[in-house]
């Protein structure tokens, strides 16, 4: 099985910067593009600070990509924290060059992704950029999913072509589980497909069977629902993580999804797959043998899909992005506008335990 | 947890793709709710969600028609109902059955960077192909052929050679199965490939070819269908389900297109209620009755539809449905032949440990009342001959009776009050007021047996299956280690009041604008407790409701008044919500004393939670003004969840 990401470029923790710093150093004397979007979370500056705190040979642009403020129902924190992170931004932007991308007029959340990524991934936006780097700290997954996916399919077009880029790419993530314990979806009324990642397989087509690949993470249980209904999945194969740093999570997240799983999804025990919570390049490689595993097994019944969705962390959904993008499945998302932080938690009181983690997706390093 | 497999959990007949699986726990008596004429005008199903649109469309798609055609016998109740409404006629199909599901790819169609106006002929062209599809696919079926395969022995014949129907045809790729396909191929791929669009590049794709009107349905009323050498005798039947999921653009398009008087095939639309929406654009659609009829089926399933379909008969259809997904389990893990629910214990037979103590203050409040008047001694009497619960319950409704006959202008003669005075004066409400009351004083258990159960499922399928689910669990529980599997009424009633609890604690999680909805049903609980305090119970069985004026409804619907009073958006937007998610149950154009309320009851299943009956009918109205007060004013978040607990 010939992987795009066989052999990866990942790091976690103090060597993360130090990624960023190598591809940038790579493309000198173009220059370095960071990617983010300000929002509620304590996490969304984390990078930027951090990068903008590097030597730059050359200036950096940093492009904020604006996003839908909290809405009146949301917790007063989240909407406090948002306006509070946003006149941050500009003050770490008062020497730097920097671009606001504005966020679409659209009906729904999941279609958001492409036109942003429309508006960024194209020559004349990207022109003198060498190196791109996408911070999803802050970034809802329907949007950074089909930046992600646009900025590594630039690289395979032809370079007269007006969305070429073929720079280095980097993502990178600051990841704290006590902060993503702190914070709750609301209003998960509905789940989508991703823009970008809607299945490809036609109704004029005979149906095969569907099996679904969920990242299962705690407090997932609405949005493990509404996905389901949307698929009406014929197999549904869990992801849960282990290796963790807490080896009875797992065990945990079977316990808070038990009705759903057992009950309402009939998955059997045979199907639970894990992968590694620290490495997304683990759940990439698991996913992509999984599909191709099934491919295999159900061919006969009619071409099947596998569809994944990731309800736990930030990193590990990076492990389904590269799967979806390298092996063309569908991406479905659950829907949610609102946020609720945990009574009396000051967010910021966390931020010792931040871990910045970057993966070099495309450039020198696979050339 | 059981070790066996819980057959209501594994819910939603529209999960259940066998078809077997589906008919064999669809209860057949829902096929009343629908009205006489079915065929011949457009039919819109409203409901909130999980009432059952989909599995009642679901039942007319040709695989299911072929299923019951094939498998049941003549007297099944199912199949009787399909012949009496004429969806079978000597045992075969007269329908090919489509169903459509409208949320797809749809209203992402409005997000692509075109021009409205293409996107929208996008929207008809994809639409006329997946009909076309439904149709060639359900053809073939029935005749016995495969899909695709056998694509190239579908074929339509054109009764009459009109050039709209000749062009009409070329625009659906041509009256052979094989054109229809490889046009449905080429639409989707195209139409597909700009959903999923993420460069520019991929942009360049010309889509200025869409429809400007629903080609099918123009084609489908002109042709007749051929498979080989068989004419189809059966009609086609599209069924659109999910209207809601559209953009209101696109859902004008359809329903202009499906209510236009001309000789079209039957066309079936669904859609969630919203009764806080601009959801009647159905004037356009011509006459109620004659051009289209709308079925309401939530007020179908309390009130019955004037026809077959009486009151009370959808509790019946819920007890089926709950008793079919049941048996077999009973059956082949419990060796049990005794159906669900009479594994249930009702809660007049529950054990009363604390009897005499309860009783006894019960009646010493009602003596009290009574002041030893020789006016009460025969009701006092009446109740003094009583044991047990009964004894509690009755001293509890003259505790009522004596302090509502005690506030009342004195008769002149002060008479002895009678037995058959006590008749008149109580009610069913008020029998069902007084022992929810009792209930939460001496924490006894309300919320058992199969009356209340269907009560709590506010008529609505999924949820009613849903705690039916919550109950048989601990059944096979029963079963696992051996034991009978019987439920007291005490464990069903804390078994239920947890399904109450975490449903409350769900809204905030899955219904938008959650905690504005929870702050709202808060409110209307204030009033429903305030109003069951008063020792008069003047709204027996209790408050679970309020209303609004029809005129401030439309006030509130209005953008302008919206927008110069705070607080009028949130109040639309968590209401709506609410009543979308059913959380909040709207009744439009209720009159009362002259006036026209939007009468708004919470679901049901929130009333173990607070304590509060399940009999529905009284509501107290506030002022709009009122109502932009609960969300206007809203303590913050941590604070707010303090005061909701305490309620």
């Amino acid at each position: 099985m010939n992987l795009r990401w066989a052999d990866y470029v990942f790091e976690l923790g103090e060597g993360a910067l130090e990624l960023v710093a190598c591809a940038a150093s790579t493309q000198a004397p173009s220059r370095t593009m960071y990617v983010l979007g300000v929002g509620f979370d304590p996490r969304c500056l984390v990078g930027l600070q951090a990068f903008l705190g590097l030597e730059h040979p050359t200036p950096p642009i940093v492009v904020r990509v604006d996003l839908p403020a909290p809405t009146a129902s949301s917790h007063p924190v989240a909407r406090t924290a948002a306006a509070a992170n946003l006149v941050a931004f500009d003050e770490l932007m008062t020497d730097t060059d920097h671009r606001v991308v504005k966020f679409p007029a659209v009906s729904e959340m999941a279609n958001a992704g492409p036109p942003i990524a429309q508006e960024i991934i194209k020559s004349d936006f990207l022109a003198s950029v060498g190196h791109l780097v996408l911070d999803i700290s802050s970034l809802p997954s329907s949007l950074y999913f089909p930046l992600a996916a646009a900025a590594l399919k630039a690289g395979g077009l032809p370079p007269e072509d007006p969305s070429h880029f073929s720079g280095e790419f980097q993502v990178v993530v600051c990841e704290n589980p006590q902060v993503d314990a702190c914070i709750t979806e609301l209003s998960v009324s509905h789940a989508s497909y991703i823009a970008g990642f809607r299945p490809t397989r036609l109704e004029s087509d005979p149906a095969g069977p569907t099996v679904w690949a969920p990242v299962v993470g705690e407090g997932a249980g609405p949005a493990l629902r509404v996905v389901h209904d949307l698929l009406e999945p014929d197999e549904v194969c869990p992801i849960l993580p282990f290796p963790a740093r807490s080896p009875r999570r797992s065990d945990a997240l079977l316990l808070e999804h038990q009705t759903e799983l057992f009950d309402s999804f009939q998955v059997t025990p045979a199907n639970i797959v894990f992968a590694d919570e620290r490495n997304p390049f683990d759940l990439y490689r698991t996913l992509c043998r999984l599909n191709r595993d099934y491919e295999a097994a159900l061919n006969p019944l009619g071409p099947p899909s596998i569809e994944l969705s990731s309800h736990s962390s930030k990193l590990l959904s990076l492990g389904v992005l590269l799967a979806a993008v390298e092996q063309e499945m569908p991406l479905a998302t659950a829907v949610s506008g609102e946020y609720e932080i945990v009574h009396g938690m000051d967010l910021a009181s966390f931020s010792t335990s931040n871990q910045l983690g970057c993966l070099w997706l495309a450039g020198d390093p696979y050339a | 947890m059981s070790v066996y497999p819980n057959p209501f959990h594994a819910r939603a007949s529209e999960h259940q793709r066998e078809a077997h699986r589906f008919i064999s726990t669809f209860g057949a008596g829902a096929v009343s709710m629908l009205p006489e004429a079915l065929w011949d005008r457009l039919l819109i199903l409203r409901s909130s969600p999980g009432a059952g649109k989909t599995s009642l469309m679901r039942l007319f798609t040709i695989d299911s028609l072929l299923w019951v055609r094939g498998r049941l016998r003549d007297s099944d109740p199912l199949r009787e109902e399909l012949a009496n409404i004429g969806a079978l006629v000597d045992g075969e199909p007269t329908r090919l059955g489509v169903l459509l599901d409208l949320d797809r790819d749809y209203r992402a169609l409005l997000d692509l960077p075109i021009r409205e106006d293409v996107a929208l002929r996008l929207f008809l062209r994809l639409l006329d192909t997946r009909i076309m599809l439904g149709v060639l696919r359900a053809a073939l079926l029935f005749a016995g052929e495969e899909y695709p395969g056998s694509a190239e022995l579908f074929r339509l014949e054109m009764d009459s050679t009109e050039p709209d129907v000749e062009a009409a045809v070329e625009w659906i790729g041509g009256t052979g199965g094989g054109g229809i396909l490889n046009y449905a191929r080429d639409t989707e791929r195209r139409v597909l490939g700009l959903l999923n669009a993420l460069l520019t590049s991929d942009l360049e794709a010309d889509p200025q070819a869409g429809h400007h009107e629903l080609m099918s349905l123009r084609v489908l009323s002109a042709c007749a269908i051929r498979v080989g050498n068989r004419r189809l005798g059966a009609q086609p039947l599209l069924m659109f389900d999910d209207g809601h999921a559209l953009d209101n653009r696109q859902r004008s398009a359809l329903l202009e297109q499906l209510g236009r008087r001309r000789p079209s095939p039957g066309r079936w639309y669904s859609e969630r209620f919203e009764a806080l929406s601009d959801q009647e654009l159905l004037q356009s659609l011509g006459t109620a009755g004659r051009d289209h009829v709308l079925v309401n089926l939530d007020h179908i399933a309390r009130a019955g539809n004037g026809r077959r379909f009486h009151k009370g008969r959808h509790d019946r259809v819920l007890v089926d449905i709950a008793t079919r997904r049941a048996a077999p389990v009973l059956k082949t893990y419990a060796q049990e032949e005794q159906d669900f629910f009479s594994l249930l214990d009702p809660p007049d037979s529950a054990e009363f440990p604390q009897s005499d103590e309860t009783i006894g203050q019960v009646r010493e409040r009602a003596l009290a009342l009574s002041g030893g008047k020789a006016r009460y001694d025969r009701w006092v009497a009446e109740a003094a001959g009583m044991a047990g619960r009964t004894a509690a319950l009755k001293w509890r409704e003259l505790e009522i009776l004596i302090t509502r006959d005690r506030e009342r202008e004195q008769d002149l003669f002060e008479r002895e009050l009678t037995p058959e005075d006590l008749d008149d004066r109580s009610s069913a409400s008020l029998r069902e007021g007084a022992e929810v009351s009792l209930a939460n004083e001496f924490n006894l258990p309300f919320y058992a047996g199969q009356s209340r159960i269907l009560q709590l499922g506010s008529h609505n399928t999924e949820q009613f299956l849903n705690l039916c689910g919550d109950l048989f669990e601990e059944l096979l529980v029963s079963v696992s280690v051996g034991r009978r599997p019987t439920l007291a009424p005490r464990r069903q009633d804390r078994l239920l009041r947890d399904a109450s609890e975490r449903y409350w604690e769900s809204i905030p999680r899955t219904v938008p604008s959650g905690r504005d909805v929870q702050a709202i049903v808060s409110r209307i609980v204030e009033i429903a407790k305030a109003e069951a305090n008063k020792p008069t119970m003047p709204y027996p069985p209790g408050v679970t409701g309020t209303a609004m004026l029809m005129s401030e409804r439309t006030l509130l619907l209005d953008p302008a008044y919206r927008e110069a009073n705070p607080g009028a958006d949130r109040l639309l937007t968590a209401l709506a919500s609410a009543v979308a998610s059913n959380v909040l149950a709207a009744d439009l154009d209720y009159a009362v004393k002259g006036n026209r309320y939007m009468v708004i009851y919470l679901n049901r299943l929130l009333c173990p939670r607070f304590g509060l009956p399940l009999g529905r009918g009284s509501f107290r109205e506030r002022r709009l003004s009122t109502m932009l007060g609960w969300v206007r004013n809203l303590p913050a978040a941590g604070q707010r969840s303090e005061r909701q607990l305490s309620l």
